[in-house]
């Protein structure tokens, strides 16, 4: 009996797509009873065209998505985070696999929470090999994350404070250089509350007062950023 | 009535004599105290010439002449010496004082002279002299001397009785005195005109003159001038036939020698007793009359201290018992004044005690002795040329000599008339002097207004001008402030612009970094990426070795991946960097600088800065100081190393240090030049420290400290 697998590539690098094909087309010819219907999308508005396409018809067993996407034309999408979120709405059961350059912590762990994909590749932790294990894993139902992740999780686990969202985005936003005057207008919050959190969080990393550098540096140690 | 005629004569002859002694006396005081003035600065200037050791050989010739002056006049002075001799001294003096170069030392010595010269009755070293003192004063416009000179003069002919000339000298010694104000000065020349006038019967004249007198002494309090004008105004109200005026001013007189020092009073006051006992007479009182005539008597000494006196009292007591009607040794007391009087050749005594005499056979009806010793003192009066006994004889001759009467009455009549006619060709001769000298001392006054005026506009103007120059300085130096102020405005606009400036080319680099970083990130890395794995997935099928050759340029591809990737974070990660804006902008100047002054310059600091919370002030005032440092430091340093270190200290207390290796200077110079200053005003404005040391040769370091928490935005 010949498994088929209905498969969507979304990333907007053709030469990419065409690599991710090429993996399946691998496990396709290592073993004759699976077979993979290959979709590849280069933008988002394909994307979501297909995959409301697809949820009203045979459905999709396996997504690949990149999540540096030009966002689409209606705007409504702005990067692969956002699809993945659509994909989740629309087809439950469907399996993503998230594969992006970022190795930020902030960004892996927002997209954990928001798309929960069962694989998670850092582009550049990814050789052959580990994208044909990866796609294997997910296919025989368990997750899959590169080492990047794995890295991300250990270092979390051996914590025992929680930043709560907010916490974390302020580091981010920090980290990447946003001015403190900007920020009301980023994080829903007041300039005074930021303050204070900003100092609450430098008390948990114990750094100076007035040590915004420190604070980023530590908050980069632990992987929160 | 003849013989009431005669004893007011007899009495007006001896007041006016008396008077004038004393006159004279006052002003011989007033000058000794003068010439004694003149003698201690005269001997001061001697020693102080002394004393000097340059002094040349005229000088020394001058104080002994100045020495041999003094003691001539001093000889004139000494009351042992014959009069001749005195004489001789004081020529001597005028002779030596001839000699002398400066106009105003002899004309000092003039002065004096001519006053002596008078006194001695010097008449004709007098006049010289005097002249002499009256050209040079007036060359000099020395208006003092020249009222004294005229008072000389005036003193010379009152003495010689030619009244009109001495009138004229002191109304031109009061024009003098007045004009400087010398108040006491002028006072006595009122007084003595005042006199002059009374001795001509212009007795209202007189009475306005002495009363004028009378109220500048009363200023001063000069109380023995002061009697002097009472004693005379009783004199003048007898005259005028107002007795109880003249009774009120004689004891006001009195009164107002009860004042007077006992040794200045002399025998002043038994002349106003005198003086009263004949207002008495006239009054008819005459046992009031011969109350105070007695009192005077009283008086110890009289007779061997003015024997004239004396023998008037006598006859005046003798003469008012004989009007009194009580013959009782009247004619013995008439007889012995006469014989007093006749001893020491008092002529014009004689001739009033032989009227009286005549008056008293006359009343005892002895009419050939009446006539005769009538007629003898005719011929008396008409020796000694005394007009008033002339009139008084031939008055009693026209009662006593009944045969020729009428001749005698018409003389009398004639002497009169013509003795009027000349007292009053004086009179106006008086009234015209004065008159020319009120419009000489109005026309004085006006332009000593004038002056005033003008002296008053011209300060008053010169303030105004001084108030204009004043207030536009000012203004000047207001608009110098306000334009100051908006030069450090638009300084600090300047700089602010500087660091929005140096922030925006800042945020611009780092945009850039940050789209380069992105495009590396997904764009290049993504590409390999795809390329790597593509190629894992060709199936080459070649041997074993060109399968290992591809897995390691795969994994070359990886490892380029993954360098591309720490670029990008790199570009990313200088966000991280506290050396922004502030500093950049001090790096900047650095260079700019150190490429001028050609030396090296390096800056620090410290990490825990945060330029973005220290105040605009703080860092405008730093980087003006820094920059006015390095521009001392290619100026006159010559350095070529310059250290910049910015420090942070407890977390509020910022540091500055710069320091060069050049040539130094000297701290305690006080002559700071303007940028050192101008370090010192940027560093109090920031209420920190500012201190500089140097050492010559070593180099200078500049040290700048301020709190950024007092100033922190």
């Amino acid at each position: 009996m010949i498994n088929n697998y209905n498969v969507l590539i979304i990333d907007d690098h053709p030469i990419i797509a065409d690599a991710y094909k090429s993996a399946f087309d691998f496990i396709g010819a290592e073993s004759e009873d699976i077979n993979f219907n290959i979709t590849i999308v280069h933008n988002s508005d394909n994307a979501i065209q297909k995959i409301k396409e697809a949820s009203k018809t045979k459905g999709i067993d396996i997504v690949f998505l990149d999540i540096s996407l030009p966002p689409s034309s209606d705007g409504k999408i702005l990067s692969g985070e956002d699809i993945g979120i659509k994909i989740r709405q629309l087809l439950p059961d469907c399996k993503i696999i998230v594969a992006t350059t970022f190795n930020d912590n902030y960004r892996i762990q927002v997209i954990l929470k928001s798309v929960n994909p069962h694989g998670f590749l850092i582009k550049n932790d990814v050789n052959k090999d580990e994208l044909v294990t990866s796609i294997k894993t997910v296919m025989g139902d368990s997750p899959y994350y590169s080492k990047s992740v794995l890295e991300l999780f250990r270092k979390q686990t051996s914590i025992d404070y929680r930043l709560d969202k907010i916490d974390r985005q302020l580091l981010y936003e920090m980290s990447i250089g946003t001015k403190m005057k900007e920020l009301p207008n980023i994080i829903p919050m007041s300039m005074a509350g930021i303050e204070k959190r900003k100092k609450h969080l430098k008390v948990i990393f114990d750094v100076q007062d007035n040590d915004d550098r420190e604070l980023i540096l530590k908050a980069k140690e632990k992987g929160f950023i | 009535m003849l013989v009431l005629k005669s004893l007011k004569q007899k009495f007006k002859a001896f007041f006016s004599s008396f008077v004038l002694q004393n006159l004279k006396i006052l002003k011989i005081k007033l000058h000794n105290t003068i010439v004694g003035y003149l003698f201690l600065c005269c001997f001061f200037l001697v020693v102080l010439l002394s004393c000097k050791n340059d002094l040349t050989l005229n000088k020394n010739k001058n104080s002994v002449k100045y020495d041999s002056i003094a003691s001539w006049i001093l000889q004139s002075k000494n009351n042992k010496l014959e009069l001749n001799s005195k004489k001789k001294g004081l020529q001597k003096a005028f002779d030596v004082v001839n000699t002398l170069h400066s106009d105003s030392i002899k004309n000092n010595y003039y002065s004096k002279i001519a006053f002596e010269a008078e006194n001695l009755n010097s008449v004709e070293l007098f006049k010289r002299v005097n002249h002499k003192v009256i050209t040079l004063s007036t060359k000099f416009g020395d208006r003092l001397k020249i009222g004294d000179a005229h008072w000389n003069y005036a003193s010379y002919y009152s003495k010689n009785e030619v009244i009109d000339s001495a009138y004229y000298h002191y109304h031109e010694a009061y024009k003098n005195f007045k004009l400087i104000k010398h108040e006491y000065f002028t006072a006595k020349m009122l007084y003595n005109m005042g006199f002059i006038q009374g001795r001509l019967k212009d007795y209202t004249g007189s009475e306005v003159l002495i009363f004028e007198a009378l109220t500048i002494y009363r200023k001063l309090i000069r109380n023995l001038q002061i009697y002097s004008c009472y004693n005379y105004l009783g004199v003048i109200y007898m005259e005028l036939e107002e007795f109880d005026k003249a009774i009120y001013y004689h004891n006001k007189a009195l009164e107002y020698l009860d004042k007077v020092e006992k040794k200045k009073v002399g025998l002043l006051k038994e002349g106003s007793l005198s003086n009263l006992g004949l207002v008495y007479q006239k009054l008819k009182d005459y046992d009031k009359s011969i109350e105070s005539f007695e009192q005077a008597l009283k008086s110890n000494n009289l007779k061997s201290q003015n024997i004239n006196f004396y023998a008037r009292l006598i006859d005046n007591i003798a003469y008012t018992k004989f009007l009194d009607g009580d013959s009782t040794n009247v004619f013995e007391e008439l007889n012995r004044a006469f014989k007093i009087r006749d001893s020491i050749h008092n002529l014009s005594g004689v001739v009033i005690s032989k009227r009286h005499l005549s008056e008293f056979y006359a009343f005892k009806s002895d009419t050939l002795k009446a006539v005769e010793l009538a007629n003898e003192a005719l011929n008396l009066a008409n020796k000694v040329e005394n007009n008033r006994d002339k009139l008084e004889s031939l008055l009693l001759l026209s009662k006593v000599d009944k045969i020729n009467a009428s001749k005698f009455l018409a003389n009398y009549v004639h002497l009169n008339d013509s003795l009027q006619v000349e007292e009053r060709k004086i009179r106006n001769k008086f009234t015209r002097i004065r008159f020319e000298t009120d419009e000489y001392i109005d026309e004085t006054e006006k332009l000593s207004q004038q002056k005033v005026l003008i002296i008053v506009g011209a300060f008053l103007s010169i303030l105004m001008l001084s108030l204009t120059y004043f207030l536009r300085v000012q203004r000047a130096k207001n608009k110098e402030l306000i334009f100051e102020r908006e030069q450090q405005k638009s300084n600090e606009e300047i700089f602010s612009l500087m660091l929005k400036q140096q922030s925006k080319l800042e945020e611009g680099r780092l945009k850039e970094r940050h789209r380069i970083s992105e495009d590396l990130h997904d764009g290049v890395l993504g590409k390999i990426f795809g390329t790597r794995i593509g190629l894992g997935f060709l199936n080459f099928n070649g041997d074993d070795n060109d399968t290992k050759k591809q897995q390691f340029y795969i994994d070359e591809l990886q490892n380029i991946e993954k360098e591309i990737r720490a670029i990008s974070h790199e570009l990313k990660s200088d966000v991280l960097s506290s050396k922004v804006d502030f500093f950049k902008i001090i790096e900047n100047l650095i260079d700019q600088k150190s490429a001028l002054g050609n030396f090296e310059c390096e800056v620090n600091a410290d990490k825990e800065i945060y330029w973005d919370k220290i105040s605009d002030e703080i860092k405008i005032n730093l980087y003006r100081i820094v920059q006015e440092a390095l521009q001392n430091c290619i100026k006159y340093s010559k350095a070529d190393r310059v250290d910049i270190q910015f420090e942070l200290f407890d977390n509020n207390i910022l540091n500055l240090f710069i320091k060069d290796n050049g040539i130094g200077f000297n701290i305690n110079d006080k002559r700071k030049g303007i940028g050192l200053k101008n370090m010192q005003s940027r560093a109090n404005k920031l209420k920190g420290v500012f201190e500089v040391s140097s050492v010559i040769n070593k180099g200078t370091t500049i040290f700048v400290s301020c709190s950024t928490q007092n100033l922190r935005l």
